[in-house]
Formats: C-alpha cells, structure tokens, sequence
C-alpha cells in the first residue's frame, strides 16, 4: 500500500539522517514480546490524525545515545530517551504530512506524548484509515502507525 | 571572531544536536546558551551577548515564530542573525518566517547545510 511505503520512507530516512541508525533488510524480526517505549503526535489541519512510535528499550537507548552524541560508556538518562523518543516523532510527523497532503498545507503538529502502555492500539477513532510501517534498524527495530481519515488514506491509494 | 550562540528548542535531546552539529560543521563558537522555549529565548537574549539564534518554531509558551517578532521589534536585537531549524513542512510557513528575515534549515539537517546557512546568513 503506498502510504505504508511512504511511512516507511519518511521514517527510515529520520532514524538514519538525524539518529544516525542503520536500514537492515531482516523482515522477519519479532516485535511483539518486548520491553518497549511508545510515542502519540496528534496533528490537525486540513485533517486530523495521529502517529505512534514504538521502539524496544535497548533501541531507545542507542537512539538517544546517538541523537546527542555521548561518550562511550555514558548511558542516557530516561528523560533524555523520552526526548530523543518525543524529537524522532516529532521529525517524522512533520516530514510526512508534506507527502500526505501537500507543502502548501498548514498543520498543527502537537507536542508528542508518551504512551503509558508502550503498546500501538490496534484502531484510534472512527472513520480512521491507518498506515503501518516496520524498520528494522542495526539496534532494533521501530514500529509506526498513523490514523488519519479513511478518505485520505483511499486517496493516496488512489494516486499510485 | 567566535560566536555566541543562542539555541531555543523545547527539546533539551535536539538543543544537544543542534550544538554538536555546530561543533562537527567548524563553525566557530563561543559561548552557547539555550532555552526551552520563546520566552527563555528572550529572557537569555537580555541577559546574554548573543550574536547569532537558532530556533525552532513549535514550542511550548512562546513560538519560535512569536520570539522572532518580538525580537524584530526590538531596536537592540532588530537585526539578529536568526536560523529557524524545523520540522515545519508547509511552504506557506517557511515563507513567511524568511520575509522576517530568518533563515530556514528542514529538520532532519546535515552540518553541511547548517554550515552554509550560516555561513551565507553571516555574510548578507
């Protein structure tokens, strides 16, 4: 499906450019049964929508190490890697809205909040279509999801 | 002559990086301050020589956008270099942040490019 392309798209290329991460091309990676932290960015605009950022500890660890560029040996603190956590879906929302709608549409991005269960739900309001997106990187992987109007989501389906 | 930089992002995670690409792309500094918001950011500009901002526009209290503003309306801060940093992606925004004078680098960024930015904002 093209905007699960463009998720990944956008995504891979935020965790390579700003947290320094390398693509791996194992699909076969298990993301279920982890310890993992994730992220909700709502938006609003020409339409409203949500994207989640899940990554496994040991990820967001390396993610935050890498973002601020630590000594070896130094660990980041859980509120530095909550940061880096918020900052990367942060950068990706707002690279991936452009590709969605347009660059002439103004959004508003909201400040990202940390999702207490560390889980993606499965839906996220009705009437919402939703994109998925796996990257496996070289430390770990990252699962995202975005849940914006069914129309949107049939309209980029529509424009491939 | 190094310069003293002003960094306002309300994440402290970015702040970070901004300076450490500044450091990789050789631009030559002095002192580094940063703020969390608008208002810190204007708060740090009395308080501190400043001689180059770099913003980024959604944060929490006082926008970058707002902080730009209130920097123009002010005789001594007036003609600041200012870089806008963002993950702003609507050409509507950016272009009005560079008819207030602001120059503007796309988050993700490269120190290449945060380096021209500022090599080519220091210039004009």
């Amino acid at each position: 499906m093209k905007l699960d392309q463009t998720l990944y798209d956008v995504a891979a290329d935020v965790f390579e450019s700003l947290a320094f991460m390398l693509l791996m091309p194992d699909d076969t990676i298990d993301t279920g049964d982890v310890r993992a932290s994730a992220v909700r960015v709502d938006f609003s605009g020409p339409f409203a929508g949500q994207l989640f950022l899940r990554v496994p500890e040991a990820t967001l660890s390396a993610l935050a190490t890498n973002m601020i560029g630590l000594p070896v040996g130094e660990t980041p603190s859980a509120a530095q890697q909550r940061d880096a956590l918020r900052e990367v879906a942060n950068v990706i929302t707002g690279n991936l809205l452009p590709k969605v709608a347009s660059r002439e549409a103004v959004f508003a991005v909201h400040a990202p909040d940390i999702v207490s269960d560390g889980a993606i739900p499965a839906a996220c309001g009705a009437g919402q279509g939703a994109a998925h997106a796996k990257i496996v990187l070289d430390e770990g992987f990252a699962e995202l999801a975005l849940f914006i109007p069914e129309s949107v989501v049939d309209k980029a389906a529509a424009s491939s | 002559m190094p310069l003293n930089v002003l960094i306002v992002d309300d994440s402290s995670v970015m702040r970070a990086m901004v300076a450490k690409t500044l450091r990789i792309a050789g631009v030559d500094i002095g002192e580094i301050h940063q703020a969390a918001n608008g208002q810190e950011g204007l708060d740090a500009l009395r308080d501190h020589w400043v001689d180059l901002v770099i913003v980024d526009i959604n944060m929490p209290v006082m926008n970058g956008e707002e902080m730009i503003d209130a920097v123009r309306k002010d005789p001594a801060l007036q003609d600041l270099p200012i870089v806008v940093i963002s993950t702003e992606g609507s050409q509507t925004r950016i272009e009005r942040m560079e008819r207030k004078g602001a120059k503007f680098v796309h988050k993700p960024f490269t120190p290449e490019v945060v380096r021209d930015v500022i090599a080519d904002l220091l210039q004009g």
